[in-house]
């Protein structure tokens, strides 16, 4: 009798087939410690689990479609307060938007803003209260903001598109004049002559002492400017361009722009000079909200300084 | 048997036991698909047949079953439902003369004692294993008994489900082309 077969009866002996070998080995196998069995167990998993991993897919799609949650149906009535609801929302988020870009903007102004290497200014918010006849005789705007905020004689006026509507000649002091000042238009004739320059096609600021760009003097007309300026200059001039201040007795206004180019006509008196006629892109008399650039002479950025 | 047809319905049936039929589970205990397929398979199949085919489910379902070493690694035992399925297929053979094989109600009723068949091997074998200490047993923490009364639990579910899911695999019946001369009834 071999070994491996079994006495079951006297002349009877099972020979184990190959199923109770393999049963055999797989009943040591599972007895064996962990760190035999792991390395290859582990590999083994992961090559029978392969080919069952589309159809496994497969099912948890399924099963994650029938245990979705369930949608809410809302009445025709409820959708459309809904829709109400949200389009207020929206504006209301809009507006929310707005005031947050204002009031950023407004804290960058109130920081002071370098427009000049060494000149730095900031922004206070004014409104154009009234028009009345000055001492002088010419009609000035008085806006709600005096020597109490730091408006000083000569503050520039702009728009806060950022463009030059005057200039402040007088702060009334004293009592409840402190918070008022009198504003007189640049393009008043009493405003005298300054310097200015036109920004060619395609320039968007004053950079440096260009030699080559066309400007000089503007004179105030009342209701703009006029400019002469030599004829080959002249040709580099459209209407439409914008006409920015560049006068060194002007240092706080240096770079605003005050008007556009709406003309360019032959000068009677001299063919070598031609005349540019400019209007205001804003008038002062037509504005009612209004910023002052108040230069911030000395302490640290950001700190008001009293006039 | 054809096992080209065997092996189509092991993968779908061992894919839905992981995949989907969690979503029925009762209390920790879902339905086995596989469970009625291999007792499908031991109803009709010769009886080699149907011991190979349940040693090589079992042992599957051993490799996609992880369990845990004592350190906290992933650790894959081939055996506990190897033999167990063995068991339980070796139970079913004795029974299926016993019963009418073609009834669905047959095939889902004889799917509870196979379970429980198949439970046991499992727990023995675990059992011993639980005296290694590189080894954590599957229902560590708990008392053995409750680990048997799931096995229990899943074969009375398993025996519900078995009951359509076994009217669905006996209307394949001519494309498993079983050797029907080793059918009596």
């Amino acid at each position: 009798m071999a070994p491996w077969e079994v006495p079951i009866a006297r002349h009877v002996t099972m020979r184990p087939g190959p199923f109770g070998v393999v049963l055999g080995v797989v009943l040591v196998v599972s007895l064996l410690p962990a760190r035999w069995i792991s390395p290859w167990t582990h590999r083994a998993s992961e090559l029978v689990g392969l080919p069952l991993v589309p159809l496994g897919d497969g099912w948890t799609a399924l099963r994650h479609w029938l245990v979705r949650p369930p949608e809410k149906v809302v009445s025709r009535e409820d959708a459309l307060l809904l829709e109400d609801e949200n389009r207020l929302l929206r504006l209301e988020l809009n507006r929310s938007r707005q005031d947050v870009r204002d009031l950023r903007r407004q804290l960058e102004l109130y920081q002071g803003e370098e427009i000049e290497p060494g000149l730095r200014v900031r922004f206070i918010d004014a409104r154009v209260v009234g028009s009345e006849p000055h001492t002088s005789g010419e009609l000035l705007h008085r806006i709600n903001a005096g020597s109490a905020r730091g408006v000083v004689p000569g503050t520039q006026v702009v728009t806060r598109r950022n463009v030059l509507l005057g200039e402040v000649v007088e702060v009334a002091a004293g009592g409840t004049g402190r918070t008022i000042s009198y504003v007189r238009p640049m393009t008043s004739p009493r405003v005298g002559r300054f310097e200015a320059r036109i920004l060619r096609d395609g320039e968007s600021g004053v950079h440096g002492d260009d030699v080559l760009v066309p400007g000089g003097m503007v004179t105030p007309t009342g209701d703009g400017w006029s400019m002469d300026v030599k004829s080959a200059a002249a040709l580099e001039i459209r209407p439409g361009n914008e006409v920015v201040v560049v006068d060194s007795a002007r240092r706080d206004a240096f770079g605003l722009v005050i008007g556009r180019v709406v003309a360019i006509e032959p000068d009677p008196s001299n063919a070598q000079w031609q005349r540019v006629r400019v209007e205001p892109v804003f008038r002062l008399e037509n504005e009612h909200a209004v910023e002052l650039r108040i230069p911030v002479r000395e302490g640290p950025p950001g700190r008001e300084v009293g006039p | 048997m054809s096992p080209g047809v065997f092996l189509v319905a092991l993968a779908i049936c061992v894919s839905l036991d992981t995949s989907f039929l969690g979503l029925v589970a009762m209390g920790g205990v879902h339905p086995s698909a596989t469970a009625t397929l291999m007792v499908f398979v031991a109803l009709f199949a010769p009886r080699q047949t149907a011991l190979w085919a349940a040693l090589g489910t079992g042992l599957l379902i051993d490799l996609l079953s992880p369990g845990t070493d004592a350190a906290g690694h992933p650790f894959h035992l081939p055996g506990p439902n190897a033999l167990g399925y063995v068991f339980g297929t070796q139970l079913v053979l004795l029974l299926r003369s016993m019963v009418f094989r073609r009834n669905p109600v047959a095939l889902g009723i004889l799917t509870l004692p196979y379970l429980v068949a198949v439970g046991l091997p499992f727990m023995a074998l675990w059992s011993i294993r639980g005296l290694f200490a590189d080894t954590v047993v599957p229902w560590q923490g708990e008392p053995a008994t409750r680990e048997l009364l799931r096995w229990l639990g899943r074969g009375v579910y398993s025996a519900a489900f078995g009951i359509p899911f076994g009217w669905l695999l006996l209307t394949t019946w001519p494309i498993w082309r079983f050797d029907t001369s080793s059918i009596r009834r």
